[in-house]
């Protein structure tokens, strides 16, 4: 990878360029943009998967199978950018490339995307106001990529570049946790 | 202890639950990239301010705090001040929109803390008083006035030659096992009620050489007066950066506000505090290694460049408020530990160049029994005259030029010729006075008996004695002084001056003393 920042900036930009045009074709802007990040995020969290990609003592055929393999099913724009990054040593970029698809995919889509995250599905009369509201604020439309965790046990996450609104049970029930184990009244010596 | 109640305990479970903020805020949310050594790569987080407190959310919720240190173009260099192994990649951070704070009050006086706040000597939670951010902007010039009064070290060879004045930056440096400690731990004992709080801030040193400056500061009911700020070697790197600030954060406290606990003003003066930084070579070590770990380039000695600017931001807080700001004060004793007497390493010439002076310690005087082992010819303060009060100066005045003629003199002397009778005067007179200076540990001298001893030296009372006897007279004279006539040390402290009529006191008493003196003992 170099370590020039504006060639670095111009390679994403056309690893992102590429992906784009790949997904406009397919009609897959939206939905590309979802697994892109989801592909950055498995990279980040397995730190074996992050050397064997970057590892030059493994042939680079082998290491595009394996990542062919780990990322099975997901859109084949994104499978054969991932090879060309594997062979081309350029894995490291991923973060700038998914950075970059997701300037140029609001651009592409006239919107914005937003992530939600809630314990079950979300119901339609939720999902237009949460787009209404949001509609307003950005005055753009809103595109809302949905996750269901049951882990947050209720509320909502709401994030976009880079800002987190969270309201979830989770979160709420932490804070108490930490107010109620941190704050005293002075005690006893 | 308070009977527990149930409306006591509805009443602080009620505050506690008071503290709950259950509204949503809209936080600015970046990923962990890579972690280890004590720092966290950061992904995102645009908005971050330098110094900003950060939120990591690690395992099952665990919150561990940071510090953004590095803002790069696309991430954040952050180094942890919690327990690092609870935090992982693809962990979430958010930030705070806060710098660094530490709680200070009343109830801090006599306790150990880390620098957090968070108290480790096991005796209970602290209430705190008020925070104060570990970063602060020092005061300007209008602000201040000029350092005008003095601080007692009640060491007999600081307080005559190298006098301190509140609000002053003096360095101790020396090599290792000098007494740089015990001048600092000295000066705490001898503020005893001298209204002055004591900080003591340790810095990577070895938790049972704090626990024996705790115990010291106990046995001497100096804890009154004291908190310990302690982040020892097997802290993190962060936390001892961060412990000579949070010191002076704690003790700014006290400045800023008067007894009240409202800001100090005219009416309502500020506190006057005494900050021991021990020592800051070890600070700068630890910030070395923070630096290093964030890949900031190197400089000399590996230190980074901004080194000079870390100790001198920090000592500048080192101040004697005007008197619309209350006219407290914040002496800054920093301490520097030498490497085989190099004072010219980078550490050490830096800060010796941002004090207002430096007590130098030297391990050969300590071995030849000349203790505290300050080397007076090298050692300066200032501006710590305009600190003394007029009996010291009247009889200290020339006693800094006359112990460098003695040395001079003495160098000469070790060729053995014959020295003529005023030299061999200049010699014994010399012999006598250094001699005069040596001082046990934790023996704090008031400065009217310090007064007294040196006026005995001048004045040619200890020229007839051997060497060997001069402590013991001056011992034995005190304690005369103490018991036959202590109406002219109360004079000495009341005149802060020494008048023709008590000079002539003092002389007769010290004749009358040294006429049943008995030399052999």
């Amino acid at each position: 990878m170099p370590t020039d920042r504006a060639l670095t900036k111009k390679e994403s930009t056309v690893y992102a360029e590429v992906l784009l045009g790949a997904a406009k074709a397919s009609n897959m802007v939206f939905e590309l943009g979802g697994q892109l990040e989801q592909m950055l995020k498995t990279v980040r969290g397995s730190i074996d998967l992050r050397t064997t990609l970057s590892d030059h003592t493994i042939d680079a055929g082998i290491r595009g199978a394996i990542a062919q393999e780990v990322f099975a099913g997901y859109d084949p724009a994104l499978l054969s950018a991932l090879q060309v990054m594997v062979e081309r040593d350029d894995v490291a970029l991923l973060p700038k490339v998914n950075e970059a698809y997701a300037d140029l995919a609001e651009e592409a889509l006239g919107a914005v995307i937003i992530d939600v995250v809630t314990a079950v599905e979300l119901d339609d009369a939720l999902r237009d106001k949460i787009k209404t509201k949001y509609a307003a604020a950005f005055n753009k439309d809103v595109l809302l990529r949905e996750h269901v965790d049951p882990n947050i046990i209720g509320g909502i996450v709401l994030s976009t570049h880079g800002r987190r609104i969270d309201a979830s049970v989770i979160s709420q029930l932490e804070n108490a946790r930490v107010v109620l184990s941190t704050v005293t009244s002075g005690g006893e010596r | 202890m308070a009977e527990i109640t149930a409306s006591s305990i509805d009443a602080v479970l009620r505050k506690q639950l008071d503290a709950i903020k259950t509204s949503v805020e809209s936080r600015e949310v970046g990923t962990v990239i890579q972690v280890g050594d004590g720092i966290a790569r950061v992904d995102g987080l645009k908005g971050a301010m330098a110094g900003e407190l950060l939120e990591f959310i690690g395992e099952g919720g665990k919150t561990v705090y940071g510090l953004a240190q590095n803002l790069e173009e696309d991430e954040v260099g952050a180094v942890l001040l919690g327990d690092v192994t609870s935090i992982k990649e693809n962990d979430q951070v958010r930030t705070t929109g806060r710098i660094v704070e530490v709680p200070s009050g009343k109830e801090f006086l006599g306790r150990v803390v880390n620098p957090l706040g968070l108290p480790i000597d096991g005796k209970g939670p602290i209430k705190a008083d008020g925070y104060r951010p570990v970063e602060f902007r020092a005061p300007g010039v209008i602000e201040r006035q000029g350092v005008n009064e003095p601080v007692q070290t009640g060491i007999l060879a600081i307080d005559s030659m190298i006098p301190i004045g509140r609000g002053q930056r003096e360095l101790i440096i020396g090599d290792r096992q000098t007494g740089k400690t015990a001048i600092a731990v000295d000066t705490i004992i001898n503020s005893k009620g001298k209204n002055l709080i004591c900080i003591y801030v340790a810095i990577g040193q070895k938790a049972s050489t704090v626990a024996t400056v705790v115990e010291t500061l106990e046995r001497y009911g100096a804890m009154d007066y004291t908190i310990v700020v302690s982040a020892t070697a097997s802290d993190s790197a962060p936390l001892q950066y961060i412990a000579p600030m949070a010191g002076a954060a704690i003790g700014e406290f006290f400045m800023y506000n008067g007894e009240d606990g409202k800001p100090a003003s005219q009416d309502n003066p500020g506190r006057h505090v005494l900050c021991i930084y021990d020592d800051l070579s070890k600070q700068a070590v630890a910030y070395r290694q923070m630096s290093l770990t964030l890949r900031r380039p190197p400089g000399r000695e590996a230190y980074p460049g901004d080194v000079f600017y870390l100790h001198s931001r920090l000592l500048e807080r080192a101040v004697k408020l005007s008197d619309k700001n209350g006219a407290g004060s914040l002496t800054a004793l920093p301490v520097i530990e030498t490497q085989a007497g190099d004072v010219s390493a980078y550490i050490p010439t830096n800060v010796i160049s941002i004090t207002d002076g430096q007590i130098f310690l030297q391990s050969d005087l300590f071995f030849q029994g000349q203790r505290p082992a300050v080397n007076v010819g090298i050692s300066v303060s200032r501006v710590g005259s305009s600190a003394q009060i007029k009996a010291m100066k009247q009889v200290a005045g020339s006693l800094r030029l006359d112990l460098a003629a003695y040395r001079e003199l003495q160098s000469f002397a070790q060729f053995g010729s014959d020295l003529d009778k005023a030299t061999q005067n200049q010699l014994a007179r010399g012999a006598r006075m250094t001699e005069l200076l040596k001082q046990g540990l934790h023996l704090p001298m008031p400065v009217e008996e310090q007064v007294i001893a040196i006026f005995a030296g001048n004045n040619g009372f200890l020229d007839s004695l051997p060497v060997s006897a001069v402590i013991r007279f001056r011992e034995e004279l005190l304690q005369y002084m103490r018991v036959t006539r202590p109406e002219i040390g109360t004079a000495i402290l009341a005149e802060q001056k020494i008048s023709d009529e008590t000079a002539e006191l003092l002389k007769e008493a010290i004749a009358a003393f040294k006429n049943q003196f008995a030399v052999e003992g």
